[in-house]
């Protein structure tokens, strides 16, 4: 192979004309052609094998192929060879520059010289092959590798790009095609107003970087040194700074020489100037508002000033001057130049916090009543597992507002919520707004709420309570699983912006679930105007960070959003050490209404029946209720066994797929644990569809042989990344090291066999932490033995390490105590 | 029995004012309501019609077209033939001829095309360039009809006025076309698209020349180092195949492609 190497390289000579290419390109298809048969004949490589028959005339081609002759037989029907011969052609051409897909891209070339005009060039590129690229004559031309195809694709694009902007006409009917002159406004004109028609005709405009990245002429408010919130070292958001106007470009201060340059560009009418080394769009009436603006004085608050600097300009210029931002000196110099994350002190023990918070919410915490303070919005996106509702209640304690918060949820956090702030913040004076017995005249609702510091609610009963939510000055709001807002559209986000507060918190552990846009609506919800409308977001941000790949892009989003989202993972450096190896969460989920029924009814029958049976009867009775209600909790149709569809019908369900959207999109593993077979038979499927991947499911029908290829493939990176198991089958004896997550979707209210289930995934190996999910349905006798085990632990665990069976043990009243129903957290 | 009435457009006429026979799936204009052209090339033919004074009868001739009253429509050089249902059962033929361009005259317009881009650019986006006119002026024609005698319609119908409605409906349906489809407008004067396309394939008449599957640019650097041909795997052994898409040839039943890889596989392995 080697001198077959040498002796082509010799052939491909870096020819400048096409007549030498030409040459070149004939002698090396002979050069290979010979080549390539020889060695097939050495090799004695038969393509189509030694039958017999009369022969196709494809057949025959094919057998000459590997022959030393590359000529086909006289005899050979020279019609039938021209037709195969140009089929055979358009198939490699067709590969070679893939018919008609190429793409016509316009170059703006800046002027050479002082006075010169703009140059367009029109370039021609392949689609699939993006090393191809030539100028509009050479890929129209002689020698052009495209198609006739192409050439029509290429002109109908020019055709249309003329349609809508026939400025562009020049460049189809001037002397040289493809490349013209133009004077700087129809440059400008063709950036800042052609780009989405052509882009919709199918031209791509090769935006100049200096103009993507082109600073904006403005002013911006320098806070004057001698005002005492600058030097103050510590000051109110509420002070008065005095500040002057001075003009910029960008973060650049312009001096009178280039103001004065600016002032002559604008005379001569010219539209692109170069001002200290860069190109600059001039608008005249946007230079006499800036010029008119600069070197005046004026006051405004501190917070204004910082929201200004942080590019959400709060402050109004004279004569409509753009504002470009804010700066100063002194400690408010710092919170404006983004020193401000790291200036915040970590709030460790929140007065009337009864429990303690990890170094890294303490700095939550810290970050939170920060910028609630500045009247700043902010997003907690901390990932899953980080304690987020606990950071939330620390800045409640901490930072108090004369006015009761309100808190936006899913349904079925809502019970975690209650639950939380009782066992953080006992003090604090909780109100649940939601289901059936919820206040619904605006007097009783704002005379309540105002006894309360925390209102909880959820996001689909505030749409439906609206009027009276916005009737309240809310002292802060805080939307949790705020991805719940991403769509702009919906009635909640709808809702959610009529909500008037002081201080605003969006948490989410997803601010990007799919799109950018939904971050976006994440921070309109809590900063209204910071990202600017939706439509120039998707031009400035979405599409070019997400069509484009726009590194740039990001990072000014970045820098922009920053200052106002915190977001630590679980496997930050920092963080980790910080975090316990397993977190237990118990995930309080609401019944549906159709548990409810039926859990009601199946209380009624046992308790009916077992005032009237006793002995070994009764406690057959109980435990065989005790089994009703379990299935019950975890889905209708687990009960009913009757095939019915398992989609929205159950709390519990509902929670677990919240979670396995968030832990699948994160890219994590999880294991789920059922008691009951039955309910794994039904769940696996509907998983697989719901998530569109692989679910593996081992009961203890599985064989020992299955049961090990499936660990081997959850454990390999690539494998399945939900593994449903059965307590019994799967709770000893495996090593699932892979999974970061365990949900136990029913409880055995053993936790020494949970424990035992959970270290399937925690184990020697693990590097990870684990997240463990404990399910139970709010208001049932789940509840009610979850909140045993969690408040007697030592006690609990004698007790309930027999399983069930001292339940059989409880008197009739008893009995309706722990099994009766408390619809308090119902869906409505 | 419908009221005798006098029809607006012919005050002499005392018979009923005719109703056209409704069909299904009669050629229609995709204009519903307002102007019936959009383009000014369009506008041109309608104002023709229009610039008649003929009043009620263009309106019907409108409504005929709006109506779909067309049972057939047909361009072909120089010459528009289209069947249009009226009030009797059989259809009336109606043509409408506007004499195609001689060969001299379209080697003139021809050559003109040629030369310049832009004619081609904007045709294929769907619009007849203004100065196309004074290319056509130069050989000696007009591109459209400026007044009622470049063009020589015809109809089947009892009616002795023309243009009467159902030349008009033709008409009206050509302008609505041409809205759309510049080339129509070419074909009428004599040439097809592909003809007036026919230059692109053969720039400076050189193309194929160059082996089709010679990737080079002239003046380009390589796309790949010559030194490292050769060093491929096993496994993309037939990738230059892959990459060709289908070829709808078969031998003893089996794909060509299939049985090509077999020869690239032969000789990395060697």
């Amino acid at each position: 192979m080697a001198s077959d190497r040498a002796a082509l390289a010799s052939v491909v000579v870096m020819a400048n004309d096409v007549e030498a290419h030409r040459r070149a390109a004939d002698q090396l298809a002979a050069e290979v052609d010979a080549r390539v048969r020889e060695r097939l004949a050495v090799l004695g490589v038969d393509l189509v094998g030694r039958l017999g028959g009369r022969r196709s005339l494809p057949e025959v081609w094919l057998r000459s192929l590997t022959s030393l002759d590359p000529w086909l037989p006289e005899s050979t029907d020279a019609v039938k060879a021209m037709v195969l011969a140009s089929e055979i052609a358009d198939w490699v051409r067709g590969a070679l520059a893939g018919i008609g897909m190429v793409s016509v891209r316009l170059r703006i070339v800046e002027p050479a010289g002082r006075g010169d005009r703009w140059v367009i060039e029109t370039l021609v590129a392949d689609v699939d092959e993006s090393s191809l690229v030539l100028p509009l004559p050479d890929a129209l031309g002689a020698g052009s590798p495209f198609p006739a195809a192409a050439r029509e694709a290429i002109l109908t694009t020019l055709g249309r790009a003329v349609r809508v902007a026939p400025e562009l006409a020049p460049l189809i009917d001037g002397p040289e095609p493809g490349t013209s002159q133009f004077d700087d406004a129809q440059i400008v004109s063709l950036l800042m107003e052609r780009l989405p028609q052509l882009t919709d005709v199918g031209v791509v405009v090769l935006v100049p970087s200096w103009w993507s990245n082109r600073k904006r002429l403005g002013v911006r408010a320098k806070a004057s040194a001698g005002s005492g919130a600058v030097t103050a070292s510590g000051f109110g958001f509420d002070d008065i700074v005095q500040f002057r106007w001075e003009a910029a470009l960008g973060d650049e201060r312009l001096t009178r020489a280039d103001l004065a340059a600016l002032q002559r560009a604008a005379a001569a009418k010219l539209s692109l100037v170069r001002v200290r080394g860069q190109w600059v769009h001039v608008d005249a009436a946007e230079l006499r508002a800036l010029l008119g603006a600069a070197g005046r004085d004026g006051e405004a608050t501190v917070g204004d000033v910082v929201r200004t600097g942080l590019g959400l300009p709060s402050i109004g210029a004279p004569g409509g001057a753009r504002v470009l931002g804010a700066a100063a000196t002194g400690r408010l110099g710092e919170l404006i130049s983004g020193a401000l994350g790291q200036r915040v002190d970590a709030i460790d023990r929140p007065d009337g916090f009864t429990g303690t918070l990890r170094p890294y919410q303490a700095r939550g915490v810290g970050w939170l009543c920060f910028l609630g303070r500045l009247g700043l919005g902010a997003c907690l996106a901390d990932d899953m597992g980080l304690g987020k509702t606990a950071q939330l209640i620390g800045t409640m304690l901490v930072d108090r507002t004369d006015t009761p918060t309100l808190v936006v949820c899913p349904t079925s956090v809502i019970g975690n919520w209650e639950r939380e702030l009782e066992r953080f913040a006992p003090d604090l004076r909780v109100l649940t707004h939601h289901g059936i017995r919820r206040v619904s005249t605006p007097k009783k609702f704002v005379s309540q709420s105002g006894k309360h510091d925390v209102v909880l609610t959820s996001y689909g009963t505030l749409a439906r309570d609206v009027v009276l939510v916005a009737g309240v000055e809310w002292g802060r709001l805080v939307l949790d699983e705020a991805q719940q807002v991403k769509n702009p559209h919906t009635a909640q986000a709808k809702a959610v912006r009529q909500v008037r507060a002081g201080r605003r918190i969006a948490m989410t552990g997803t601010p990007v679930e799919n799109r950018l846009s939904e971050l976006w609506a994440v921070l309109e919800a809590i900063n209204p105007g910071l990202l600017g409308s939706a439509r120039s977001f998707r031009e400035r941000f979405a599409i070019p960070i997400e069509r484009d790949g726009d590194d740039e892009a990001a990072a000014r989003l970045q820098r922009l959003t920053g200052p106002f989202v915190m977001r630590r993972l679980k496997t930050d450096r920092s963080i980790i050490d910080d975090l316990p190896d397993k977190i237990e969460l118990t995930e309080h989920c609401p019944l549906s209404r159709e548990q409810a029924t039926l859990y009601q009814a199946a209380v009624d029958d046992l308790l009916l029946r077992a005032a009237a049976a006793d002995g070994q009867e009764r406690r057959g009775l109980v435990l065989a209720g005790i089994m009703k209600l379990k299935q019950i909790c975890n889905h209708p149709a687990h009960f009913l066994k009757d095939g019915s569809r398992l989609h929205t019908r159950s709390g519990k369900l509902e929670r677990a797929e919240e979670l396995f959207d968030e832990l699948l999109a994160a890219g994590d593993k999880a294991l789920l644990f059922t008691q009951f077979t039955e309910w794994g038979d039904q769940l696996v499927p509907y998983l697989g569809r719901r998530f569109d991947v692989p679910v593996l499911w081992l009961h203890g029908g599985t064989t020992r042989k299955r049961r090990d290829e499936m660990v081997a493939e959850f454990q390999s990176t690539s494998g399945p990344a939900v593994f449903v198991l059965s307590l019994k089958a799967g709770g000893t004896g495996l090593n699932l090291t892979a999974a970061s997550h365990v949900v136990h979707f029913d409880r055995w209210w053993n936790p020494a066999v949970e424990d035992q289930a959970t270290d399937r995934a925690f184990r020697i190996g693990q590097h990870r932490n684990v997240m463990v999910h404990k399910m139970v349905s709010t208001g049932t006798v789940e509840e009610r033995i979850d909140a045993m085990i969690t408040r007697k632990r030592a006690l609990a665990g004698k007790v309930v390490a027999t399983g069930e069976t001292w339940i059989t043990e409880l008197s009739d009243d008893e009995l309706r105590d722990l099994l009766a129903y408390d619809p308090s957290g119902e869906e409505d | 029995m419908a009221a005798r009435r006098r029809s607006w457009d012919d005050p002499w006429r005392t018979y009923p004012a005719s109703k056209p026979r409704p069909i299904d799936g009669g050629i229609a204009s995709r204009k519903q309501r307002g102007a019936m052209a959009d383009t000014w090339w369009s506008k041109r033919l309608v104002d023709l019609l229009d610039s008649y004074g003929l009043g009620a009868r263009m309106q019907r001739g409108r409504r005929y077209a709006r109506q779909g009253q067309l049972v057939s429509f047909d361009m072909q050089p120089g010459l528009v033939v289209a069947q249009v249902q009226g009030s009797r059962s059989t259809p009336y033929l109606v043509s409408v001829q506007f004499p195609a361009l001689d060969d001299q005259q379209w080697e003139r317009v021809q050559d003109e095309i040629d030369a310049r881009l832009q004619f081609a650019a904007r045709l294929l986006a769907g619009e007849v360039p203004a100065d196309l006119e004074d290319v056509f002026a130069r050989a000696g024609v007009p591109l459209l009809p400026r007044r009622w005698n470049d063009l020589r319609a015809s109809c089947s119908c009892p009616d002795w006025e023309i243009p009467c409605k159902h030349v008009a409906a033709v008409l009206y349906v050509v302008a609505d076309r041409l809205d759309d489809d510049p080339w129509m407008l070419l074909l009428w004067r004599g040439r097809t698209r592909e003809q007036v396309l026919a230059h692109l394939d053969r720039p400076d008449g050189t193309v194929g020349q160059i082996a089709p599957w010679w990737p080079l640019i002239p003046g380009a650097p390589l796309p790949f180092e010559v030194d490292r041909l050769g060093e491929v795997g096993d496994a993309d052994a037939s990738a230059a195949l892959t990459r060709l898409g289908s070829l709808d040839v078969e031998v003893r039943g089996r794909p060509v492609v299939e049985l090509l890889a077999e020869a690239y596989r032969a000789l990395v392995a060697d």
